[in-house]
């Protein structure tokens, strides 16, 4: 595939919003080793990682089996000690106290099975006690809230032993979430959920996203990374190999792209239009088959085009925000690897 | 913050080991001792009262042992067989709070544990017409409890460092070695040697778990004096104390998830 995008740097440039202001989350140099059992070989986790979350956004932590994004995760909740580095939250060291600004959905249901969703949510309301959830009254009212927000409201009482996988996956989510984190760490959050479930998931953490928090979203599912990140790193080896603004959004300007995919739409065509004089250049080309697709930075630049290729009496296959990072640009990064 | 956290942690695994699958048939079974005792003692030709008493002290130290042994070690290697301590840790949680909190949460359950005990002990009294029990029945019985306490505290310094069955293995060898020590000691001939001798002494004297069995004591005319019995449970209270603090150290300073 042709490809005439933007320039795929490897450091994404530091955008306007950035500069100045603390990340949600930074990993600075973090290295961890396991030290492994006797005779068997010292095995490098994480090496010298550095990077940064940002509050408001969502960054998917990518890579292959083994690549480092558990034992990544680990060292940010504090399971495992870097070896050497720092983990800063909002420009501080991150520790025990400024945890309950952070909220952790993990892969699996890692919930007491003999608690029921009441208990658990209640408890950790308690434990995390929130600015605006002070009184018994306010914390009733907030836990009753979550449950009916993710439909556990009949199942208050049950045990979490007792719940189905999708059940308990969305308590996962009510307990990470309860609290109203500043930072949200989810690990795999939509596996285990049906079709419908996987789309409220998205949802909530669209939910999230709107009201501020920063989200390091771990997956595997590149759709999701696809539909959800604004940033992506992608680790390799314990190491940082790539970091990249994953949305549509110029790196200068913050600005979205526009993408207009048109079939049959051959170079001669293109090229008679573009000296026409009267349309817009466009900032991105791409030709695959029969299908070419243009780039534009300014929504009217693309219905100016789009105008231009129905006239002509081709076949228009999708108009619309672009830029989402593609499925086999992200597979190229995992290739060899797994 | 971290009191409120301790007592989170500690109320959560009190709940946790109330709803534990072992909690009622642990019941059933002291239900069983003290009913077995009753009739070995009304078919012994010797005392009565002794035979009732000695079946049911042990018969209650073997089972509250067992039971505190395999809570303080299933407590911590099921948290993180299940991934629950990798929630909680993500918490405002530090890791001496939660160990603390996980042996407060197992203590407390023992000692519920030992209070139902004592009121089934009781039912057995009354039903044999002895009334209710003495104060110095109390103590001895407290001091059971002391034991299953101390036996709950080395489990959980075991389970930091070592996997389930390992840790319940290592405790259940220290448990009998304790209950051995100064029988061991006591055989101890002439011709040994006297470093020998006194390296086993100290080790008999520093663990010897005997010490909070006070049964004889309990039946006999001569109750154990004041400052010995304030001894014991001051020791009682060390041992505790000291492998509690072993275990929040060996915790805080290896990976969470290792074991």
């Amino acid at each position: 595939m042709e490809a005439v995008s933007r320039d795929m740097s490897e450091e994404a440039p530091a955008r306007p919003r950035d500069v100045g202001k603390p990340a949600a989350l930074e990993l600075d140099q973090v290295r961890k080793v396991y030290a492994g059992e006797p005779f068997k070989k010292r095995h490098v986790a994480v090496d010298g990682l550095t990077c940064r979350f940002e509050a408001g956004t969502c960054t998917g932590l990518l890579g292959h089996n083994g690549a480092g994004k558990t034992t990544t995760i680990r060292l940010i909740l504090g399971l495992i000690r870097p070896d050497s580095g720092r983990i800063l939250f909002e420009g501080a060291l991150l520790t025990t106290a400024t945890k309950r600004f952070i909220g952790y959905m993990p892969e699996v249901n890692k919930l007491s099975g003999a608690l029921t969703p009441l208990e658990i949510l209640h408890r950790t309301l308690k434990l995390y006690a929130p600015e605006h959830i002070r009184t018994r009254a306010q914390r009733r009212e907030a836990v009753d809230r979550k449950l009916i927000e993710v439909g556990l409201d009949g199942h208050r009482k049950k045990r979490v032993a007792q719940l189905s996988k999708g059940m308990a996956r969305r308590l996962a989510w009510a307990q990470a979430t309860i609290h109203a984190p500043r930072l949200l760490i989810l690990d795999e959050p939509a596996s285990g959920l049906d079709p419908l479930g996987r789309r409220h998931m998205l949802g909530w953490i669209e939910q999230e996203k709107q009201r501020g928090a920063g989200i390091l979203l771990c997956t595997h599912e590149l759709q999701q990374v696809a539909t959800l990140c604004d940033d992506i790193h992608v680790l390799r080896r314990g190491c940082l190999v790539k970091t990249q603004a994953a949305c549509g959004k110029d790196a200068a300007g913050d600005k979205p792209r526009y993408g207009l995919a048109v079939s049959g739409l051959d170079e001669p065509t293109l090229l008679a239009l573009a000296q026409n004089g009267s349309l817009p250049e466009w900032q991105g080309y791409r030709r695959e088959g029969f299908l070419t697709e243009l780039e534009f930075a300014a929504y009217q630049d693309g219905v100016r085009w789009l105008g231009a290729v129905i006239a002509r009496g081709l076949v228009v296959v999708r108009f619309g925000e672009v830029g989402r990072v593609r499925e086999e640009e992200l597979l190229s990064y995992f290739e060899g690897e797994s | 913050m971290m009191l409120k956290a301790l007592w989170l942690v500690t109320t959560e695994t009190f709940l946790l080991l109330r709803r534990d699958r072992i909690f009622l048939p642990v019941l059933l079974c002291t239900l069983v001792i003290a009913a077995f005792a009753n009739i070995a003692s009304d078919w012994s030709i010797a005392d009565f009262t002794k035979v009732l008493f000695d079946i049911g002290f042990f018969g209650f130290q073997l089972t509250g042992a067992l039971v505190a042994m395999l809570w303080g070690t299933k407590l911590i290697a099921d948290a993180r067989r299940d991934g629950t301590l990798e929630v909680q840790l993500a918490q405002p949680v530090g890791r001496v709070t939660w160990i603390l909190g996980r042996f407060l949460g197992l203590a407390l359950c023992l000692l519920l544990l030992g209070g139902l005990v004592l009121a089934i002990w009781q039912v057995f009294m009354l039903l044999n017409d002895f009334g209710r029990m003495s104060s110095a029945q109390l103590v001895g019985f407290a001091f059971v409890v002391l034991g299953w306490l101390v036996l709950g505290a080395l489990a959980t310094a075991a389970a930091t460092l070592l996997k389930q069955s390992l840790a319940f293995f290592c405790t259940l060898a220290l448990w009998l070695a304790g209950m051995a020590s100064t029988l061991v000691a006591s055989t101890l001939g002439a011709s040994t040697p006297e470093i020998t001798r006194k390296l086993v002494t100290g080790l008999a004297r520093m663990w010897d778990l005997q010490q909070f069995n006070l049964v004889d004591h309990t039946l006999a005319a001569g109750w154990v004096a004041l400052p010995e019995l304030a001894y014991r449970a001051a020791y009682g209270g060390l041992l505790v104390l000291a492998l509690i603090t072993f275990a929040c150290i060996i915790f805080a300073c290896r990976d969470a998830t290792e074991a």
